[in-house]
């Protein structure tokens, strides 16, 4: 062997810069946990088949075909899901489209309610004016044309302009011809009745204003949120406002004019989401299509959260389309780390049984030790690549590395036969000879495995793309550097 | 030096026994068409039996599988046949290595599924659970159809560019063909089911194959020195080392996944074993199948 010959070859530098590069990429690193253990950690993320989580895939309830642009909205909903996951603040979240059908949202250490309460809530988004009633009352609705309303609640029974109502009915009011006030009556308690108006849904909010807006914003334990709502939002608001009165509140040693009794609450999917707002005053005089919502939380670090929740909760408001769910999987957390055993002994059982394999064949250590070493440094190369893209290695995965590094050694394995060829003198003749039987071999391979890649569901992807990842790897770097082990050797 | 005298001894033989087959090569012709014809009979009666050729994974029919670790042993085939007294809809238990899963249909939920087992005071841990609505079933069905269908496109068209020759092409493909049609009748045999898991399995036996072919046939058609004879003993010699070597690295990694030492996957070990009977099927369909045509077709040239 002439050592000083390899170490100037430049294929023998670039495994060496792979190698480096990829320890520094997969990180091996100390950490101490919260029992004040010690323990060695890494860089490489594990899917949540390894870490536990859930899966759920999207579906439309409709048939695809009947809903226009399908392929664009379901772009929408995978935004939107993916804003909704990740402003929930749920760790290690993905979403992808599969197919032209589906959406993918996986989450880790959330379990599976959660994550469905999430993704179907609000299929909707109602912005709702809460108005309380007592005994005999009137409701006031209309800015130009003011229309009143009569109405009386003996115990639970609520009569609007004679018309009986019981709690959780809906009904409307025509205020003027074509347009009405849509109400619900919530609830009852101690005497007084609760009604609510709608004043928009979500498809009537234009626009959220950013954080880098004015209108947005948290100072101090207050926030606000600037909106941009539709013309006959703006004008519903004010027409409702008309049935409330003014009520002054000091707020921060200012004088602010309120509706008195008004809060406005955000519904998704039914459900309140959100706490109740104030209203200020303005809104029963003039139309405002740009409202701030606002309010106060206990601290700074409580007003953001609102704020974000808030924002959240009427950028994620509504789904282009009914949807459905279409499958879910959950995955136990409590096996982690057995798997990370199960994959570290497969892989390394699996080169050790290779090595024996190719030490009976050959006969000599030095060639069996090249080829089980490039196997182990294609192992480490996979694993560099896969925590520098950030690729979670799942049990698929698993299988894909010994794929990989199989089709590797019997690279390895061609290369070393055909460098012994006595039918032709220049060993680099032989080399090249054996590189087109490794780059039709690696072709094929790559070629079976992208289907399925860009197709598969889940977990199967992770098997196609180590498994491209892994010759790719072998034949740009580990089989050239074994050529050049072969050439030197001699 | 006994242990390379030996070894040397066991060389003569291999050649031995090489030239005795080479002579009348032709005959093994037979090899491959038995397992053609076997994978032919279990496909057939798998399609009698059931309607469809393979059992389809939950991925591809819609339902339910929940799969745990059981604290204690628990037999297989009284839990399912209690299931089957419990439910309406057909259900499966299967186990490999320390982990129980249970499938059921559409009708089956999850929480029936773990009311059931509390009932047969079976005691489990990790439990895993994987709902699919019937929806996605012709889809995803679809897909991984047309993906196998996408491969052997692709590497039909690798294999002619690279040969530019029709015979030693199809031969390539054909052998292709042999490894994973064989493997799937092994599945049936098995009663391992068709998801994305086998299905990728079987395609990267396409990879394993033509590795193996591809070496067969650039020794034999495209280099010229030297006798045919020889240039097949040549990549014979190679092309077995490849296969074995992949033989063995999924040998180990069926054990390790089935080990009752470690936590145990239904995919790791399915995947293994259908690459395994896959590359079983290539030593045979490369070396009694493949070479065969090539040496037919070039006597005949």
């Amino acid at each position: 062997m002439k050592w000083r010959e390899l170490f100037k070859d430049w294929r023998i530098w670039l495994l060496i810069l792979a190698l480096i590069i990829s320890v520094v990429g997969i990180f091996p690193h100390y950490e101490t946990n919260q029992a004040g253990e010690v323990f060695i950690t890494t860089n490489i993320g594990y899917g949540i088949e390894i870490t536990g989580g859930s899966e759920v895939m999207i579906g439309s309830k409709k048939n695809k075909t009947e809903i226009n642009n399908f392929s664009r909205k379901l772009d929408k909903v995978e935004d939107i899901l993916d804003y909704r996951i990740n402003s929930f603040g749920l760790k290690d979240t993905e979403t992808r489209k599969i197919g032209d059908e589906f959406i993918q949202a996986k989450v880790a250490e959330a379990n599976l309610t959660q994550l469905k309460d999430l993704i179907t809530r609000g299929g909707n988004l109602e912005a709702r004016i809460k108005i309380p009633v007592k005994g005999d009352d009137t409701l006031t609705f209309g800015k130009e044309a003011q229309k009143e309303f009569s109405v009386e609640l003996k115990d639970e029974n609520l009569s609007v302009e004679g018309k009986e109502y019981q709690v959780n009915d809906t009904f409307e009011l025509e205020i003027k011809q074509g347009k009405e006030i849509s109400l619900k009556y919530e609830s009852y308690q101690e005497n007084q009745g609760n009604l609510s108006a709608l004043v928009f849904e979500g498809k009537e909010v234009k626009n959220i204003k950013p954080r880098s807006a004015r209108a947005t914003g948290v100072s101090g334990q207050s926030y606000r949120l600037g909106l941009l709502i539709s013309n006959t939002a703006a004008r519903r608001m004010t027409d409702i406002s008309q049935t409330f009165d003014k009520e002054t509140k000091i707020i921060r040693g200012e004088k602010e004019a309120y509706l008195k009794g008004a809060k406005l609450k955000f519904f998704l999917g039914n459900k309140l989401a959100g706490d109740p707002l104030d209203i200020a005053y303005t809104f029963k005089r003039q139309e405002v299509k740009n409202p701030t919502i606002s309010g106060t939380a206990g601290s700074e670090e409580k007003a953001n959260e609102e704020l974000n929740k808030l924002d959240a909760i009427l950028r994620s408001a509504s789904y282009p389309f009914e949807i459905k769910i279409i499958n879910e999987r959950t995955f136990s957390g409590t096996l982690g780390s057995g798997f990370v055993t199960t994959a570290l002994v497969s892989i390394f059982a699996a080169v050790i049984a290779v090595a024996i394999v190719v030490l009976i064949r050959y006969q000599r250590p030095e060639v069996a030790l090249p080829i089980t070493m490039t196997g182990l440094s294609e192992v480490l190369i996979i694993l560099g690549v896969a925590s520098l893209i950030n690729w979670s290695i799942n049990l698929p995965s698993i299988a894909g590395i010994i794929a990989a590094v199989g089709t590797g050694v019997d690279d390895q394995v061609v290369l070393t036969d055909e460098s012994k060829d006595k039918k032709i003198k220049s060993l680099k003749v032989k080399i090249e000879r054996a590189f087109f039987i490794i780059f039709t071999a690696a072709a094929s391979t790559i070629g079976a495995m992208l289907p399925l890649y860009s197709v598969g569901a889940g977990a199967v992807r992770g098997f196609a793309l180590t498994t491209i990842i892994g010759i790719l790897i072998g034949i740009t770097i580990t089989r050239p550097a074994y050529a050049a082990v072969l050439e030197h050797m001699k | 030096m006994e242990k390379v005298k030996s070894f040397e001894r066991i060389k003569q033989g291999i050649l031995k026994t090489f030239d005795w087959i080479y002579d009348r090569y032709e005959y093994f012709l037979v090899v491959p068409i038995l397992l053609f014809a076997l994978a032919g009979v279990l496909f057939g009666t798998s399609y009698l039996e059931n309607g469809r050729f393979f059992q389809r994974s939950t991925e591809f029919t819609g339902g339910i599988q929940v799969t745990f670790s059981p604290e204690s042993d628990i037999n297989v085939d009284g839990l399912q046949s209690s299931f089957r007294k419990n439910f309406s809809d057909k259900i499966v238990v299967r186990s490999v290595g320390n982990k129980i899963r249970v499938e059921g249909g559409e009708k089956t939920t999850k929480d029936q599924i773990e009311s059931s087992l509390d009932q047969f005071g079976v005691k489990y841990n990790d439990l895993q659970s994987y709902n699919a609505s019937p929806v996605t079933k012709g889809y995803f069905f679809f897909q991984a159809q047309r993906a196998v269908i996408i491969a052997f496109i692709i590497i039909s068209i690798v294999v002619f560019v690279a040969f530019r020759n029709t015979v030693p092409s199809i031969a390539v493909i054909l052998a292709a063909v042999l490894d994973i049609v064989f493997a799937a009748s092994m599945m049936i045999l098995l009663g391992i089911e068709l998801s994305f898991a086998t299905i990728a399995a079987l395609l990267i036996l396409i990879g394993y194959s033509v590795d193996t072919d591809v070496l067969l046939t650039t020794k034999v058609i495209r280099r010229k020195k030297g006798k045919i004879k020889e240039r097949m003993y040549s990549a014979m010699a190679t092309g077995a080392t490849m296969t074995v070597t992949g033989i063995v690295a999924f040998i180990v990694l069926y054990l390790v996944s089935t080990s009752p030492f470690l936590p145990s996957s239904f995919l790791l070990s399915q995947i293994a074993l259908v690459i395994l009977f896959g590359l079983i099927a290539d030593l045979l369909s490369t070396w009694f199948q493949n070479a065969i045509i090539l040496k037919m077709y070039l006597e005949r040239k």
